[in-house]
């Protein structure tokens, strides 16, 4: 802010010393004055470096906020826990481009606030101080560009979320006729699918057009006082010098000053979608914003006693009394639930859909804390075991694991690089996911993309199962790992689990009988 | 250079609405600039003939201000309605035209392009070329035909205030810019590279969240979108940098023209070649050219963008493989054979071949049932037959024509396909039948829903045909989309029938009757199934 008014007074100075340096020798022929223009010059250089500093400045406010911002909003996330947050296919957008959206409100908006905030005032004064009569005429016109701009803007900020609803829909549409490709090409709808994206992009454009249309007129306002006011200036100035004897020296600065006077008034007219773009992208985040902190035993991370791998060392025994479990938006997850399960065993969890399946898993898994009971894991309570560490120990599978971008490699140890690869290959192995490796020229660094490229469903959880292995999982958790599979690959599973399942507490919701079968326990809830 | 010519080049259908939006540009430039000069003019005039005591008509000049004003006010506002609208009908129609391309890419060259990425080419960067027009191609050309007039202007009261001004427009309009824009070439490239990385790390943050917080990878997974975003912000603070640094060379130097045309100027006046209100008009209108070199330094700072940006997605558009229509054959009648003849067929990047040395014969008026373990390949039949893949080697025969001969989608005319993942696209039951025959009656839905024992279900439900599905699985359970898909295939008109298994997910007495009321209605369904169901009623089992 100091600085701009610094740049102002600059600005000021230099009109100044061109004036003084030049009025004399067009009236008097008197070129005595004329050495102010080497003044002049240095004002250039000074104002130059002034810029430079200031450029400076803003590029490191802008590394800074666009920096922690998302820091901020991945620490966020991560506090408020994978369980509360309806995860939408829209989130990672929040992160990246909303994000983009919002740093040029303070670089570039609020810059242009400042600079209509202070080199207005400033010339304003000096023009006032120079000859009132301009300084009045500016100082008239110019509370009336504000005052269109907000009328204008209310108009335009409606119009604009309608666009921004155009646009997403057409980028909507766009990303599913891409994820569709086949479905297109088999029944033939490329007409049918063209003809729709036509209309969408028609009406974006009419949507567009209108935005545009407003923020052209509220354009049209600003210029149109602007350069009244310049005319307005040049013309009574002329009167003045001609009719009056008025000062030239002075005229000419005023005349100098009064473009410049609305420049910034009409940057900030060009930025002030900036402002309104920031606007949309921060409602996206929020709802992520508003989460509450979620994560279960979040506060009660660190006060253990308990040396945890002496408890869990010959095998883990669960315990449920009496347990209730809510989660964050009130819904009762199980009330009044005691069962036991043995270590190292398979149990199925059997029941209807909404029986407590799957919050009994988030509670074995400690990614939900229980409201009332007791949970113990081999006769310890939970609350007092090192959770952080207890999680470890703990692999969960759901019915559609999720891969990483990223390598097999890396989805396998998840960047640890003390794993050596013999281990990921027999861990594969030992889970019948070695075709996986054999199967593409470059193994075990085999990049997956999009879709799980190349990866089927049933190897995504075989995967997910070799990572139990790799972790050397105490306690495996699947909520009906074979849900979406055929039987064949179903079976695969089967026997994958079979196969690791020794020293282990397994623990399964299950629905299929062929999964059923293969439990050494049944729990019915 | 020439990505960015050929976007331009796609303006032909928009030219005239181009060249209006240059003139009107231009006009309303030369207003600005005059308005600036007459005032300069007028003042001077003014103050002079005051200080002399001459007569002056100033009726003239004050009006010319006024007019100046007036046009200047007026026409910038057509300049950006006609401009803007101009390119939003080319962008619309190079979008669309984009869309056919993406549509027709081969199916294993969509692997190529992430899905995101496609989205990504599609939307923003046909975005950024938006501005190219705007922001590109109107800045240059106007520039540079005021810069030519006012130059000349200039040229007739002394040459070297003419050349100091081309000088400025030169280095602050061009070369500066430019200079700029190399320094920060690589930050442009990182940032479109990043941007897409980034999604990356916050989809795995997202949506690996529960199993990062199982295994407490949290913080290493944080801590690599944080470096990430740390390049990337770093790469925008560089451009901002480079963008402010810009501004102040142009302020700069549109400073140093005031000052260099009073040098010049003040001694030629001295020795009367030059009048007073003269010298203060050139430099007055040297500052005003302030408001044509600003765009004009703008264009050439974000001609790297724009250009990366033209190049993503030309090589969209260019991308060699996409040409899946290139065979011109065409089926006249019924498609009666298909024939496999030693196939192989392997995925990109695998080894192994998922099929070796197959031959098959399918012919239209028999039913076959395809059996074998999973991961055998079955699947891919049905890909290679319905020209979803190619063969890796080998032959696929329809009506003994070489499959690469034929145009695809006249082929695909005579299949049928009801593939094992659940596509159905967002929107109601109803439009997935119109999608495929628009005249289709309501009670020949519910006829097709009744093969697939859906007609109750759907009867049931609050709107009827017209309910919206969404995706698959919002409102649908998994086996009523698979049923939905299967009613789907049924509708469309064919001579072959592929099922890739359409019984997965259903319970055993509803699968036996769906299949044996489907093989039972016509000839030439090729099913693949690893159950049981519907063995007695086909013509031929093939086993893999």
């Amino acid at each position: 802010m100091v600085l701009s008014f610094v740049d102002a007074i600059f600005t000021a100075l230099f009109f100044a010393a061109l004036a003084y340096a030049i009025g004399p020798v067009v009236i008097e022929q008197d070129n005595s004055n004329l050495n102010y223009l080497y003044y002049s010059f240095i004002l250039v250089v000074l104002r130059f470096l002034l810029k430079v500093v200031m450029a400076k400045i803003n590029a490191s406010m802008s590394y800074q906020i666009e920096k922690q911002i998302r820091e901020h909003l991945v620490d966020k996330l991560i506090k408020v826990g994978p369980l509360s947050l309806a995860r939408s296919a829209k989130l990672p957008s929040v992160f990246v481009d909303a994000v983009d959206e919002i740093v040029p409100y303070f670089t570039h908006y609020l810059t242009s606030v400042r600079y209509a905030m202070s080199i207005p005032v400033v010339l304003l004064i000096a023009v006032f101080v120079a000859s009132p009569l301009q300084g009045f005429i500016l100082l008239i016109l110019c509370p009336l560009i504000p005052l269109f701009m907000v009328l204008i803007g209310k108009k335009a900020e409606r119009l604009n979320q309608r666009q921004w609803l155009q646009i997403t829909r057409l980028s909507a549409h766009f990303q599913e006729a891409m994820r569709r490709l086949v479905v297109i090409k088999l029944f033939n709808l490329k007409k049918h699918e063209i003809n729709k994206i036509y209309l969408l992009n028609k009406r974006w454009r009419v949507e567009t057009m209108q935005v545009l249309k407003v923020a052209f007129f509220s354009a049209l306002a600003l210029e149109f006082f602007a350069t009244v006011g310049v005319a307005f200036c040049a013309v009574t100035l002329g009167f003045a010098v001609y009719d009056y004897g008025f000062n030239y020296t002075l005229a000419l600065f005023i005349l100098l000053c009064a473009p410049e006077f609305f420049l910034p008034l009409r940057t900030l007219g060009q930025n002030y979608h900036a402002r309104m773009k920031a606007l949309g992208a921060a409602s996206t985040m929020v709802e992520l914003l508003n989460s509450q902190d979620k994560l279960a035993y979040s506060d009660k991370l660190k006060n253990s006693t308990c040396d945890l791998n002496k408890v869990l060392s010959e095998g883990v025994a669960i315990k449920f009394e009496d347990v209730k479990a809510v989660y964050a938006d009130g819904r009762i997850g199980i009330e009044h639930k005691s069962y036991a399960f043995k270590p190292n065993k398979i149990t199925a969890l059997v029941g209807p859909s909404g029986s407590g399946k799957t919050t009994t898993l988030m509670l074995c898994a400690a990614l939900l804390e229980k409201s009332a009971g007791r949970i113990l894991i081999n006769e310890h309570d939970i609350e007092s075991l090192d959770i952080k560490s207890l999680r470890k120990h703990i692999t969960y599978i759901p019915q559609n694991p999720y891969l990483f971008y990223g390598t097999i490699r890396s989805n396998l140890d998840l960047y640890n690089d003390n794993i050596q690869d013999e281990v990921l290959i027999e861990a594969l192995k030992k889970v019948g996911a070695n075709d996986l490796i054999e199967r593409f020229e470059d193994g075990l660094e085999h990049k997956i993309l999009d879709d799980n490229s190349g990866i089927s469903g049933g190897e995504a959880r075989l995967i997910a199962l070799a990572r139990a292995l790799i972790n050397n999982s105490k306690i495996i958790l699947l909520d009906e790992p074979t849900a979406s599979l055929d039987k064949d690959t179903q079976a695969a599973f089967i026997q994958a689990l079979l196969n690791i399942a020794d020293n282990k507490t397994v623990i399964m919701a299950a629905h299929r009988q062929e999964l059923i079968d293969v439990a050494d326990e049944i729990v019915n809830l | 250079m020439d990505v960015v010519f050929r976007f331009l080049g796609l303006m032909k259908g928009q030219l005239l609405a181009a060249l209006l939006g240059v003139l009107v540009s231009v006009i309303a430039s030369l207003s600005s600039i005059g308005l600036m000069a007459t005032s300069g003019w007028f003042i001077t005039a003014m103050g002079v003939a005051g200080f002399t005591g001459a007569v002056l008509n100033i009726f003239i000049p004050s009006a010319m201000i006024r007019m100046f004003a007036l046009l200047r006010t007026v026409l910038r506002y057509f300049d950006r309605l006609f401009s803007h609208d101009a390119t939003f009908k080319i962008i619309s129609v190079f979008r669309l035209d984009l869309f056919t391309k993406a549509i027709d890419l081969k199916t294993q060259d969509v692997a190529i392009f992430k899905s995101s990425d496609l989205e990504r080419r599609l939307r923003s960067d046909v975005d950024k070329l938006e501005l190219a027009y705007l922001k590109q191609f109107m800045p240059i050309v106007c520039a540079f035909i005021v810069s030519v007039i006012v130059c000349s202007w200039f040229l007739s009261y002394d040459i070297y205030i003419a050349l100091s001004m081309l000088t400025i427009i030169f280095l602050a309009g061009i070369l500066i810019p430019i200079i700029i824009s190399l320094y920060v070439k690589k930050d442009v490239i990182a940032i479109s590279e990043k941007a897409n990385n980034l999604n990356d790390k916050a989809s795995d943050l997202t949506f690996g969240l529960f199993d990062l917080t199982l295994m407490d990878k949290t913080q290493i997974f944080a801590d690599k979108f944080k470096q990430e975003a740390e390049v990337l912000a770093r790469s925008h603070a560089r451009l901002n940098f480079a963008e402010g640094l810009n501004t102040a060379f142009l302020q700069a130097f549109t400073m140093l023209i005031v000052i260099a045309i009073l040098l010049i100027g003040t001694p030629l006046f001295m020795q009367s070649k030059l009048a007073a209100n003269d010298l203060i008009m050139l430099a007055i209108t040297s500052m005003a050219m302030f408001e044509v070199i600003t765009p004009l330094s703008a264009a050439f700072l974000n001609l790297a963008a724009v250009k990366i940006s033209a190049k993503r997605v030309f090589d969209l558009v260019d991308n060699k493989a996409k040409e899946e229509n290139e065979g011109l054959d065409v089926l006249k009648d019924k498609l009666t054979t298909i024939e496999f003849k030693d196939v192989d067929f392997a995925y990109q990047g695998c080894i192994k071949n998922t099929l070796s040395k197959v031959n098959l014969k399918f012919e239209c008026n028999k039913n076959y049932i395809i059996k074998g373990r999973s991961g055998i390949g079955k699947s891919t039949i049905i890909s290679l037959i319905s020209a979803i893949y190619e063969p890796s080697k080998g032959q696929i025969l329809a009506n003994n024509i070489d499959y690469s001969n034929l145009n695809k989608d006249n082929l695909r005319e005579h299949l049928s396909v009801a593939t094992q993942d659940l596509s159905l696209f967002s929107g109601n039951i109803k439009n997935i039948f119109t999608a495929i025959s628009p005249k289709i009656s309501d009670d020949e839905i519910y006829e097709l829903l009744k093969i697939v024992e859906l007609d109750e279900f759907v009867k049931s439900l609050p709107d009827k045909l017209l309910q919206f599905t969404g995706n698959t699985g919002i409102l649908l359970s998994g086996g009523q989309a698979r049923r939905l898909c299967l009613a789907r295939a049924l509708c469309k008109k064919s001579d072959f029938l592929l099922l890739d298994e359409p019984s997965e997910g259903l319970d055993l007495n509803l699968e036996q009757r769906i299949i044996n009321r489907i093989l039972n209605l016509r000839k030439g369904i090729i099913m693949i199934t690893h159950k049981d169901a519907g063995l007695e009623l086909v013509d031929e089992i093939i086993k893999l």
